[in-house]
């Protein structure tokens, strides 16, 4: 039988050369990136020295009251670390992953049309929608939080009911392929869903309401071009993600410490390539079907 | 740039204070951890492991005593010296290494129990057990409210129990129900008096010995109504249910539950339980 010749949606990979002409006319576009980078690499760093002093006078207490004193000793805490992270990347993300978005959005639309980019101005222009973008990014995290662990618990409350099959497949083809790949593509689409939305609170000026669902509106008139975009940025994630999936064993094999790298690598990966990438696409996706140059 | 260059420089160095340095202990507890993965090594085969393997294992453990020294980390090392020498099969060298841990003892306390008992253990599995007999029992003498110590009883019944010797497991049964019992009147042991009537209860149900240990059982309800007596209770329903085999006794017991502990978790296994009989 013929493999069906996949198709690509059209004007999909003139975006990536738009991309590249953008961003090498102007790299100023990824100095939010940067920022947010640099901010998470801090934290990371901070979130390391919680079990000594003088951090452990503030982590401590929460850490030992939620998760348990053991917690707070070498290797159990780099069992945590993970966790705490993720939560400390919620927090960024929402209070200042919003504001560097927006920026690298408008950014993007100044280097489109040829017009200097001032980060300043940028800056206090996109300060003004400070509170929208807050609602917006939250929505999203929260989204993202609560739907992309429904298939797993469902499956695990299956298996756990004593079923030991599911469609003639036992819980490891479930666990180890099935879940990865729909959580993979459960982040494509809720990404790629609400991803013109920032653009139409800064760029377009629209309040949050509009914004969402005007944001809705494009990504389903645009479905396959979106999700090619999220999507290809995102394959880059996957060995990151691998390796977050197999860190206790890494970390067993080499040492704790090893989970600290592997985070780094995920930010530099996800923050600096992946998020930048898909939000430079997306702007100029968003550019040319709302004829904002 | 340059105008900005200070704020940096304070801001970085706000970052490092705000970190500032790694505890001890927690530096203890990486070397420890890197000591663990060595001996692993040796653990995972202790035949086949080279003496150069074992050997690194043991220096790691030596610095940490040397680094921490008088610390619970160069206890723990202490003892996990002593366990790679036992894995290989060098049960004298384990046993000087475990010898050290029983010096001090007015200092270290109940832990040259724990010292001892691996003695004792090395003695054990060297197939020397009446040596091993006498370390335990003078650990049972010399730290007689030790988590060792009131363990101990029922670490001799089971040995007996396992080597299917009748007459050493009575005679052990016997020897702790009349340990617990002497710390029974012991002062401090006033204060556990429930604990220590449980653990004779648990000596005869390790021995077999079922109408005593129901006595036992019956006593603890009657001497400690306030210490969830139902729990008890329980044990006697399954005990004449399953050991007996008088399920009318059985019921009773399982009734007296569910009529004077109604509000207990164990009053909704009692009804089923009764539901079966």
């Amino acid at each position: 039988m013929a493999l069906r010749k996949l198709k690509i949606a059209p004007g999909t990979l003139a975006i990536w050369k738009s991309v590249i002409s953008v961003t090498t006319r102007k790299p100023a576009i990824f100095l939010p990136f940067c920022f947010i980078a640099a901010l998470e690499v801090v934290v990371l760093f901070l979130l390391c020295q919680s079990p000594h002093a003088p951090l452990n006078i503030i982590m401590g207490p929460p850490i030992r009251r939620i998760w348990g004193q053991v917690y707070m000793h070498y290797p159990f805490f780099y069992e945590l670390l993970p966790r705490l992270f993720y939560y400390a990347k919620i927090f960024l993300g929402i209070f200042f992953g919003s504001v560097t978005t927006g920026m690298a959005i408008c950014a993007v639309s100044l280097a489109r049309k040829g017009e200097p980019v001032d980060l300043k101005d940028i800056f206090r222009q996109v300060l003004r929608r400070y509170l929208t973008l807050i609602v917006l990014t939250s929505i999203l995290y929260v989204a993202v939080h609560i739907l992309m662990k429904q298939p797993s618990q469902l499956l695990f409350k299956y298996f756990r009911g004593g079923h030991a099959k599911l469609l003639f497949l036992g819980p490891k083809f479930w666990v180890t392929f099935f879940i990865p790949v729909l959580n993979f593509l459960l982040a494509v689409v809720l990404q790629g869903l609400f991803v013109y939305t920032i653009p139409y609170v800064v760029l377009k000026g629209k309040k949050f309401i509009p914004a969402l669902l005007l944001g809705m509106r494009l990504f389903l008139k645009l479905i396959p071009k979106t999700v090619f975009v999220v999507a290809i940025p995102m394959i880059l994630y996957i060995p990151v993600t691998m390796l977050r999936n197999n860190i206790g064993l890494l970390a067993d094999k080499s040492s704790p410490e090893t989970v600290g790298l592997i985070l780094f690598i995920g930010i530099l990966i996800g923050t600096l390539i992946v998020d930048a990438l898909i939000t430079v696409a997306t702007t100029l996706i968003f550019i040319e079907e709302t004829h904002e140059a | 740039m340059k105008r900005r260059a200070p704020f940096y420089l304070l801001l970085a160095c706000s970052v490092l204070l705000a970190t500032g340095c790694e505890s001890r202990a927690f530096k203890a507890e990486r070397r420890m951890w890197k000591a663990h993965k060595l001996a692993q090594a040796v653990y995972k085969n202790p035949k086949g492991t080279p003496p150069f393997v074992l050997q690194k294992a043991v220096d790691a453990y030596r610095e940490i005593i040397k680094a921490y020294p008088g610390s619970l980390f160069a206890v723990q090392a202490e003892f996990s010296i002593g366990h790679l020498y036992l894995v290989k099969g060098d049960f004298d060298k384990a046993r000087d290494v475990y010898k050290n841990l029983t010096t001090d003892c007015d200092k270290k306390g109940n832990l040259c129990a724990e010292g001892y008992f691996a003695i004792g253990k090395s003695y054990e599995l060297q197939g020397r057990w009446a040596e091993a007999l006498l370390i335990y029992k003078k650990i049972m003498q010399e730290y007689p409210f030790s988590a060792k110590s009131l363990d101990l009883p029922l670490y001799i019944i089971r040995h007996y129990r396992a080597e299917k010797n009748e007459m050493g497991l009575k005679s052990a049964a016997d020897q702790g129900v009349a340990y617990y019992l002497g710390l029974k009147t012991q002062e401090r042991g006033q204060k556990g008096a429930h604990i220590l009537q449980s653990l004779i209860t648990r000596c005869y149900l390790e021995s077999g010995m079922w109408q005593d240990a129901l006595d036992s059982l019956e006593r603890y309800v009657r001497d400690y109504p306030d210490r969830d007596p139902q729990e008890a209770i329980f044990v006697k329903a399954l005990l004449y249910a399953r050991k007996l085999n008088d399920k009318q006794k059985a019921k009773e017991e399982l009734e007296r539950i569910v009529k004077d502990y109604p509000d207990s978790k164990l009053a909704p296994q009692a009804k089923t339980l009764l539901g079966r009989l």
